[in-house]
């Protein structure tokens, strides 16, 4: 058995195909919103960092597995930082966008001292502040999600 | 599976050019790859009935790309009486070192491979 | 006892050979941020994969020919050729998404960033590629990685709520903010990862390299059958670790460190070492397999000699390619670029390409000029049908969900 050359007119139904299936799709649910993302995003950056933080205190992490963990904590906040500085946000979003980035300036200044000074005795003290920063942070990720 | 049609006058195999001979891989005496069957080369006989003559090796795209077909005296071609079977791959009985089709091969081979250290020698 | 042992050695090869960088990545995350609700799309996977892998092993073992052969034989050469670059599109990304990961293997276990590890992890594998044996390659790296069990003996360490998970397992939707599209754009990356096409080109050109004839299927049976679904409880247990330590703790995995984290929670720094060496050699088998997929790729559809069985000089272009690709990922990966990306483009993509191969690869299967008296059986081809149905509405739902979610945001 051996094909002939696609008919051309295959081409279309196939397009017509995935795009209904997007818009099918699209249906189940509404697309994410970018500030509620981003803020989704240090959130668990600044949790993953002090759960580094956490265990390398605990001697269940290896200094280097450690330190790359806090290290790409250090990078996804501060990607999470240029997004939000980035987005244009109106009404009561903009307040949340204000709050954010002072409370994301902050957490990546903690994320900074930890990664300099990983297994130092204040690690217990930032494990607390960066847990703190991302209660704050996931609170603020809400208040956008209901700002909409 | 396509039904063909008996041959009028012989009890040999039917073999349809399309499914069974081109794109197929070639095979010299020892099952050792030569290239792929492309295209063939007929001639019509003094009574006017057309034979194969030749197997055109290659896909011949690079040339089909830039609007022509290969010059016939640049064609890597083998003979058509070097076939002895049509099976998966097309059989034949030379030996992949005299075909002439393979210069690419042995360029990249002289001045490549064997340029680099190990290249000769059996995977270890 | 030979034989038992040959089989064995099949069994854990297929076993820690079926994770790779895509399937670490991709399960972690969707653990993470859904729990174990998607964990049907790895058993649908894993069927899908054991059927077509046994089904292009089987064509080449019975008709010494390999898939890229056939797909030119089948589809002429210009439509073989534009089958051709989207696969080898595809190859090469997961290539050098797989570099990508053995540095990040690396970096986990000296904490120096990647990016210097690029140019050392591709010589190395060319190196391996020019000088050793196929056979020791599949097994070293193979039986290397079932060190990835690690993460399944974490899971249990870790005492999770049983009840709780086999509730996520049978739920469509977990409560964790996520919606019906991420859902469905993050089951597509799943089974693109799972059901990788270039495991087609290197069981089947594998078949040929370790000589398979008729009577070596039972033992591709069995590697399949048994190997494959293990390897896929794998993926399961490193969703799984991800959805007990990451998804309480608010925590979208985005990085190796995080996949890898939960065991180190878990069995502590012995554990956490043993996973990264695992992890290592997982990536490290996976790029080697995709490098040869290039190779036994381009080879075949050219009909150039190729294989690893042959020497250097008795398959000159073969090798050219394995210098070629290896040297382009190389160059691509020292841009800096994280392998996380790289990995995440490559599912999506693996999932788009997946007809290219699966359609040509159950044609064949069927016709006796290549597989003689043992074309596919009824169930089989049942079986096959539905899969070809499931391969095109992932590859063609895949990029409309990678851009409508932006990429699973």
């Amino acid at each position: 058995m051996r094909w002939r050359r696609p008919v051309s007119d295959r081409r279309p139904l196939a397009v017509v195909a995935a795009a209904v299936l997007a818009v099918a799709l699209a249906g189940c649910g509404i697309a994410k919103d970018p500030l509620g993302v981003t803020l989704g995003d240090a959130s668990s950056a600044a949790s993953s960092a002090a759960l580094a933080l956490e265990q390398h205190d605990d001697g269940r992490l290896t200094k280097a597995a450690a330190a790359t963990m806090v290290d790409d904590a250090r990078t996804e906040l501060a990607t999470a930082g240029k997004q939000l500085a980035e987005l244009s946000t109106s009404g009561e979003q903009t307040a949340v966008q204000r709050d954010a980035l002072d409370v994301l300036a902050r957490s990546v200044q903690h994320v900074h001292e930890a990664s300099a000074d990983l297994g130092s005795s204040r690690a217990r003290d930032l494990i607390d502040r960066l847990r703190a920063d991302a209660d704050d942070l996931e609170r603020l990720e809400q208040a956008a999600v209901d700002a909409r | 599976m396509t039904d063909l049609p008996q041959h009028p006058d012989r009890n040999g195999r039917l073999v349809d050019a399309n499914l069974h001979l081109l794109d197929r891989q070639v095979l010299d005496r020892d099952d050792r790859p030569i290239l792929a069957a492309g295209d063939l080369e007929l001639e019509q006989s003094d009574e006017g009935r057309w034979h194969i003559v030749r197997v055109i090796l290659g896909s011949g795209l690079t040339a089909r790309f830039f609007g022509a077909h290969r010059p016939a005296s640049t064609r890597d071609t083998l003979d058509w009486d070097i076939i002895t079977d049509l099976g998966a791959a097309i059989s034949t009985d030379v030996d992949r070192d005299d075909v002439d089709a393979l210069w690419t091969e042995r360029w990249w081979r002289d001045h490549v491979i064997v340029k680099i250290p190990g290249g000769q020698h059996d995977p270890g | 006892m030979k034989r038992i042992f040959g089989v064995a050695l099949g069994i854990l090869t297929a076993i820690g050979g079926f994770v790779d960088i895509g399937d670490l990545v991709t399960n972690a995350v969707v653990g993470s941020r859904f729990g174990l609700s998607l964990a049907w799309v790895v058993v649908v996977g894993v069927i899908g994969i054991s059927l077509f892998a046994h089904m292009s092993g089987k064509v080449t073992a019975l008709s010494g020919r390999a898939t890229f052969d056939i797909i030119r034989e089948r589809l002429g050469p210009r439509a073989a050729l534009a089958n051709l670059t989207g696969s080898l599109a595809m190859t090469l990304l997961t290539l050098m998404a797989e570099i990508g990961g053995v540095a990040l293997a690396l970096q986990l276990l000296t904490g120096i960033v990647p990016v210097v590890y690029i140019l050392p992890v591709a010589v190395l594998l060319w190196l391996i590629l020019w000088r050793v044996k196929f056979s020791i390659l599949e097994n070293v790296a193979g039986l290397m990685g079932l060190l990835l069990i690690a993460f399944v003996i974490a899971l249990f360490q870790l005492g999770p709520d049983w009840g709780e998970l086999g509730r996520q397992v049978a739920q469509d939707l977990p409560s964790t903010g996520e919606n019906g599209l991420t859902y469905a754009f993050y089951a597509v990356a799943l089974f693109g990862a799972a059901m990788t096409p270039y495991e087609v080109f290197f069981f089947s050109s594998g078949a040929a390299e370790d000589h398979w004839t008729s009577r070596d299927l039972w033992l591709s049976r069995v590697n399949v059958s048994v190997g494959f679904p293990l390897g896929g409880l794998l993926s399961i247990a490193i969703a799984g670790c991800a959805a007990v330590v990451m998804l309480p703790a608010g925590i979208g995995v985005s990085s190796l460190s995080q996949v890898v984290a939960p065991v180190g929670v878990a069995l502590g720094i012995a554990g956490l070492i043993v996973v990264v060496v695992g992890v290592l050699a997982a990536t490290s088998g996976a790029a080697i397999e995709t490098a040869l997929s290039c190779g036994y790729a381009i080879a075949q559809f050219a009909g150039w000699p190729w294989g690893k069985r042959l020497r250097p000089s008795q398959a000159p272009q073969f090798h050219a390619v394995l210098l070629g690709v290896i040297v382009i990922s190389c160059l691509v990966m020292l841009s800096g670029i994280d392998p996380v990306v790289v990995t995440e483009f490559s599912v999506v993509f693996s999932a788009v390409a997946l007809p290219l191969t699966y359609f040509p690869i159950l044609v064949v299967a069927n016709d006796p000029q290549y597989v003689g008296e043992h074309t596919n059986g009824p169930i089989l081809n049942f079986l096959a049908m539905i899969y070809l149905v499931i391969v095109m509405v992932a590859a063609l739902a895949a990029v409309p969900l990678m851009v409508l979610t932006k990429m699973g945001a």
